[in-house]
């Protein structure tokens, strides 16, 4: 029945037995091709799986080495969820305090109060624009280190994305709190360097000048383009001996340090002393970096010394020498006179009616008057003769050479003279007149001090007599006009 | 699993399809139309694979128009496959329902495809 070789009733009938075969047959050609299909596709297919796992795991090893960089890194870095609370942090974020204990906390609680705007503002703009972490601010922090000390960091943060969507906040924090604190005490040495009144002169270790200050310029004369480049060599003054050079130096080397006093020269040629004041300055690994020169002038402080000195010498008034130099003076006319058998005259000169003048018109009036009679008595003596001012109106003369009563007479009369024409002070008419005693080396003593007293005395009695007159010393007391 | 009743007069096609299926689905098979009407409607599956020229009062097509006029039956997805390679018995077959219409011999993975696609 299988086999029958014709259709029934015209409908579809079943196929003979041989039909069916090769139907079968057919059927399964179509799954060999089928099949082979399937091989070469599934080669194809392995060949991707097999790029694809290795490219699995380079993602794979890249993305270990990524954990390991920024588990490695001082820089911290901690992710957020979008609304700010943190997720996860590296090694670095100990700084802000125990990693565990940071999950689910908000990042803006380490944020100081004065930094909260910006970081909000930066988290803003990260959340809603930039996946790229090009723009970053200034964030001070309170760390968790022992004294919560404030960290200060450059803050930078990228957004994470996945389909458009945002799932993270990747903050990267980089401690910049000692950069801070040595630009700060960098500005603040650049500060003191800029404004000492002393000059300074920084070197490298072969004593080429690197910088110096405004001081230095001032004391040398060099501009710091002129000296920069040179060495400390052109301010030699060529006075100190060359053994000079190798002490300095090897204090330099084995101490570090050398200090004292030398003469430099300035720009304009002009000597003057210094106080120079040399240190090295060594790298951590102890290396010489460069020296640093202070200098001091001395020709200021000198010149202080002299005004000093002159103020002690010198009647600030009359502009006379004071008893003091006066002292020395009359020491130096003795010792000469003995050395020279010459003999000198000591004439002490007491004004007369110098007292009402204070009295009635002031003290101010007063000194005019010493003023001029100062004047009036170095005019009328040589350029050998001193004129001194003992203090108050007294005021004495030593005259060296001067001795005979006719000689000695002729001076004090001239004297006298000058001091008796009016004198206007303040457009007050006022005169004063003055007496004089005399006494001569070595006829009347050859003690300077005894010299002094007889003179003293012989003035007394020429005060006696009136005023106005002289009177020499003598056994005999000698009056004249 | 979903369950796929193959009604196909030839045995050994039957079989071949059978193990292409693979154990992913339930498999039934029918040798004519009116069997497989029968299974079709004790068994409810989700697909049937048609052969439309089977010997008797029914062939693929009658099993099909059947299929579709059943209101418990209309929902079954139905994948013709013939020897007929006719523009019009495929036009037809469309147009009576079917969802897939293979030509003998058959893709085996194109009619899997097909399987697959109207089983989603």
């Amino acid at each position: 029945m299988e086999d029958s070789p014709l259709p029934m009733h015209g409908q579809s009938a079943r196929l003979p037995g041989s039909a069916r075969s090769v139907a079968l047959h057919d059927q399964l050609y179509r799954y060999a091709e089928d099949l082979q299909q399937m091989i070469e596709r599934n080669g194809k297919l392995e060949a991707h799986y097999e790029a694809l796992r290795e490219t699995c795991n380079q993602l794979s090893e890249g993305r270990d080495e990524l954990d390991r960089l920024l588990h490695a890194s001082r820089d911290i870095h901690v992710v957020t969820d979008p609304s700010g609370a943190i997720v996860q942090a590296n090694p670095a974020a100990e700084r802000l305090g125990p990693r565990d204990s940071m999950v689910g906390l908000k990042l803006e609680a380490w944020v100081q109060s004065a930094y909260i705007a910006a970081f909000l503002a930066l988290q803003q703009g990260t959340a809603t624009n930039g996946t790229l972490g090009d723009r970053e601010c200034e964030l001070h922090l309170t760390s968790g280190l022992p004294g919560n000390p404030t960290m200060i960091v450059i803050a930078s943060v990228i957004g994470v994305r996945r389909d458009g969507e945002l799932h993270f906040l990747h903050w990267i924090l980089r401690d910049v709190t000692h950069v801070r604190e040595s630009e700060f005490e960098t500005r603040l040495s650049s500060m003191v360097f800029r404004s000492s009144a002393e000059g300074i002169i920084i070197t490298d270790v072969e004593g080429e000048i690197l910088a110096v200050n405004p001081a230095f310029t001032r004391i040398t004369g060099y501009t710091a383009a002129e000296a920069i480049g040179k060495n400390p060599r052109i301010l030699s003054s060529g006075m100190q001996p060359p053994s000079f050079y190798a002490e300095f130096w090897r204090a330099l080397r084995e101490e570090g340090v050398w200090q004292g006093e030398i003469f430099n020269r300035r720009k304009s040629g002009e000597v003057y002393p210094e106080w120079l004041n040399v240190t090295t300055v060594r790298d951590n690994e102890g290396q010489i970096l460069s020296y640093i020169a202070i200098l001091s002038d001395l020709s200021r402080l000198l010149a202080a010394e002299k005004q000093l000195a002159y103020l002690a010498h010198y009647d600030s008034l009359t502009k006379l020498p004071n008893r003091h130099l006066f002292g020395d003076r009359l020491d130096r006319a003795v010792a000469q006179a003995r050395r020279t058998q010459q003999k000198f005259s000591l004439l002490f000169v007491d004004l007369d009616r110098f007292k009402p003048i204070n009295d009635r018109f002031g003290h101010l009036a007063g000194d005019g008057v010493l003023k001029e009679v100062a004047t009036r008595l170095q005019g009328g003596v040589r350029e050998s003769d001193t004129v001194a001012r003992l203090g108050g109106d007294e005021f004495v003369i030593i005259a060296p050479g001067l001795c005979g009563e006719a000689e000695i007479g002729r001076l004090c009369a001239k004297l006298i003279d000058a001091i008796s024409r009016p004198l206007s002070i303040d457009s007050h008419e006022l005169s004063v007149g003055g007496s004089f005693g005399c006494a001569v080396y070595p006829d009347h003593g050859t003690d300077g001090l005894d010299l002094l007293k007889r003179a003293d005395e012989a003035m007394y009695r020429a005060k006696h007599v009136g005023g106005g007159s002289y009177a020499l010393f003598g056994p005999l007391p000698r009056l004249a006009t | 699993m979903k369950r796929i009743l193959l009604v196909d007069d030839h045995s050994d096609i039957r079989r071949l399809i059978r193990i292409t299926l693979g154990k992913d689905f339930d498999v039934l098979e029918a040798e004519d139309g009116p069997s497989g009407l029968e299974i079709a409607r004790r068994q409810r599956p989700d697909l049937v694979v048609l052969d439309v020229m089977m010997p008797g009062d029914l062939d693929g097509l009658g099993v099909l128009d059947a299929i579709k006029a059943d209101r418990s039956l209309v929902q079954t997805r139905v994948i013709m496959v013939t020897a007929r390679g006719q523009a019009a018995d495929y036009e037809d077959g469309m147009k009576r329902g079917a969802d897939a219409y293979f030509i003998k011999p058959f893709s085996p993975l194109q009619l899997v495809a097909a399987i697959k696609n109207a089983l989603e």
